[in-house]
């Protein structure tokens, strides 16, 4: 401890050089953080801790699939048949085209029964809207967003499914669904299908299928089976846990996680340059001044720990206020307009740690055993 | 050899590789240096001054021989114990004060006790005791740059007795100093060897300056080979 003032002094010397370099190690790990977990978001790992138990049925040739698979499904060995449920999309807005969300169309009871593990609801928010046909129940992060409570009317509009008198669809919110688990994103609204099949003339078809299995390990199994029931029906089906969906999904737009990897690594190889030249040219001003610290009786390892101490120290105070913004800013508006979901693990924080201090030790490793290696004669005749 | 002396070198040699040749700079130097001297090592330059005070100091080895401070053989130290002996017992002044730049006075004195056990308090208060005997004790928060030569080398010299080493090494102290600024700095030396009773060894190649030591060794003249220091001579 009575060693810090002097890494403080060292890191102080040449105050606009460390300002400009603790800059670019902030923008890195500001970097770090926004992409991986928008890589999380797009891969599926958000979901993969979670929803092991979830499989998503949809169709094989993206053809609507029709109610008769419900009871089928429901009848499969390793489903929990009293959690199934079917859903559909209206593909709507609130007010203005930017501002799109999920709104799943379901089958109440069974959608309640499937996500009671995730989501908690109150009996009389329950009640509310299993009596009201055009209630709707709405995510946390949806009611934080648009800054939407319980009895709220809200309208969506929508190009695909249009209300058939032109009108905007409305809905009462009855219920705001409680996470049960960290980092679960809820960004979404959850409607009545019977509502919106009898609306729309019964044109309203299903367009995927949700179910929990038994256990998790037959997860697949189960998967192939559910696949093999509808193999030779009207419209064959494509099983997959919800994680290897959504990571598909995201695969469409290009290879989301090789790309931030790349970005990651560029980011992280300049920053380890310019850290590092900032290390060599401090070491290089201060010579002397390592020897003199030496004949004062400093050994060699505790000059090579006060350097590997300051380079590590800087590369703490530039990429803790990053990652530590980019976790602050992770709920807000902007960010979730853009990455509706966001969300950092515990582990990203982590894995940022874990690296300020791999670079720490890196970049100030040279300008570190260079100066254990001086001799205090050799250093002090370079005057 | 008399009993009482603080510094021994027996045999000692020390040379130096330059491209393909082999320099020497001392070649079998035997010399004591009784307790309590103030020695004053001259000469012109090249001849070996602060080699030989950097041997007397642990801050370099020497080829051959062997180098005895208070009856502790420090040519045998490694690296690491050489550090150690060298934070207990040696204080050192450079020509040019080689203070850190960005700390001040006080924090620059207190570099040798950051190696101690003591604590914040005690090291504070050494540093203050030390600041008074330099007579600096208005300038403990000043910076470097906003203290003059003299000043900055009376901090030097705080910052080598103020862990009470056996022995203080001074290379040119009053190099880069004015006339009356170097009679303060000397007179300064003189009072911490006889009041204070600090074996110093001087390099210098003033003779106004070397007048304040007990003893001169003038190393162009001197037979080095059997140098023994009187111990009478110290007052």
């Amino acid at each position: 401890m009575k060693f810090i003032f002097l890494i403080w002094k060292g890191l102080a010397r040449k105050k606009v050089r460390t300002g400009l370099t603790l800059i670019s190690i902030f923008i890195a790990f500001l970097m770090f953080g926004l992409l991986s977990a928008v890589n999380d978001l797009f891969s599926g790992r958000l979901v993969d801790g979670n929803f092991s138990e979830r499989l998503i049925v949809r169709s094989a040739y993206n053809l609507p699939l029709t109610l008769g698979y419900f009871e089928k499904i429901k009848a499969i060995e390793g489903v929990v048949a009293d959690e199934v449920t079917y859903f559909s999309n209206i593909l709507g807005y609130y007010q203005e085209p930017e501002n799109q969300f999920f709104q799943g169309a379901v089958n109440a009871e069974s959608f309640l029964r499937m996500q009671q593990r995730y989501w908690k609801l109150s009996p009389e928010q329950e009640q509310a809207w299993l009596q009201d046909k055009t209630g709707a129940v709405i995510g946390s992060d949806l009611a934080e967003r648009f800054g939407w409570k319980v009895g709220d009317r809200i309208p969506i509009i929508s190009a695909l499914h249009p209300r058939s008198d032109g009108m905007p669809w409305e809905f009462n919110i009855r219920g705001v669904l409680q996470p049960l688990r960290e980092g679960l994103q809820d960004g979404f609204m959850i409607l009545h299908f019977d509502y919106m099949a009898e609306s729309m003339n019964g044109k309203y078809d299903v367009f995927f299928y949700g179910l929990n299995v038994q256990d998790p390990r037959q997860a697949e199994i189960v998967a192939q089976r559910i696949d093999a029931e509808f193999q030779n029906s009207a419209s064959p089906t494509t099983t997959q846990t919800l994680a290897s969906l959504i990571s598909q999904f995201t695969s469409q737009g290009g290879n989301f996680g090789m790309i931030s990897s790349l970005i990651l690594a560029a980011v992280f190889f300049t920053m380890l340059l310019v850290t590092g030249n900032t290390m060599m040219q401090t070491f290089r001003e201060r010579i002397q001044e390592f020897a003199i610290l030496k004949a004062l009786g400093y050994s060699s390892v505790m000059i090579l720990i006060l350097v590997l101490a300051e380079s590590t120290s800087l590369v703490i105070l530039g990429g803790l206020p990053g990652i530590g913004l980019i976790w602050l800013l992770q709920d807000t508006d902007a960010l979730q307009a853009f990455f509706t979901g966001l969300y950092i693990r515990p582990a990203v924080i982590l894995q940022s740690v874990v690296i300020m201090l791999v670079m720490g030790v890196l970049v100030g490793l040279v300008p570190a055993v260079n100066a254990r290696r001086l001799t205090i004669v050799g250093a002090l005749r370079r005057r | 050899m008399n009993d009482n002396n603080l510094i021994v070198l027996r045999g000692v040699s020390k040379h130096f590789i330059k491209g393909k040749t082999k320099v020497n700079v001392h070649e079998n130097v035997n010399l004591s240096i009784p307790e309590g001297a103030f020695v004053a090592l001259m000469g012109p330059s090249g001849c070996g001054k602060t080699t030989l005070l950097n041997l007397i100091g642990g801050l370099d080895h020497c080829s051959a021989g062997s180098v005895e401070i208070n009856g502790q053989r420090i040519d045998q130290l490694n690296d690491n114990q050489l550090s150690a002996w060298r934070a207990r017992h040696v204080g050192i002044i450079f020509q040019f004060y080689n203070l850190m730049p960005v700390l001040s006075a006080a924090q620059n004195i207190e570099l040798p006790l950051l190696l101690t056990d003591l604590s914040k308090t005690e090291r504070r208060e050494q540093v203050q005791t030390a600041l008074k005997i330099v007579d600096l004790e208005d300038r403990a928060d000043h910076y470097p740059n906003e203290l003059s030569g003299g000043q900055e080398q009376r901090v030097a010299i705080a910052r080598a007795i103020v862990s009470d080493p056996t022995m203080v090494l001074a290379d040119e102290p009053t190099g880069d100093l004015d006339r009356k600024t170097a009679q303060e700095i000397m007179q300064l030396l003189r009072e911490l060897n006889q009041r204070f009773g600090k074996t110093i060894v001087m390099v210098t190649h003033d003779m106004q300056a070397a007048e304040y030591s007990t003893h001169v060794i003038n190393l162009e003249e001197a037979d080095l080979t059997d140098c023994q220091l009187q111990r009478e001579a110290v007052a």
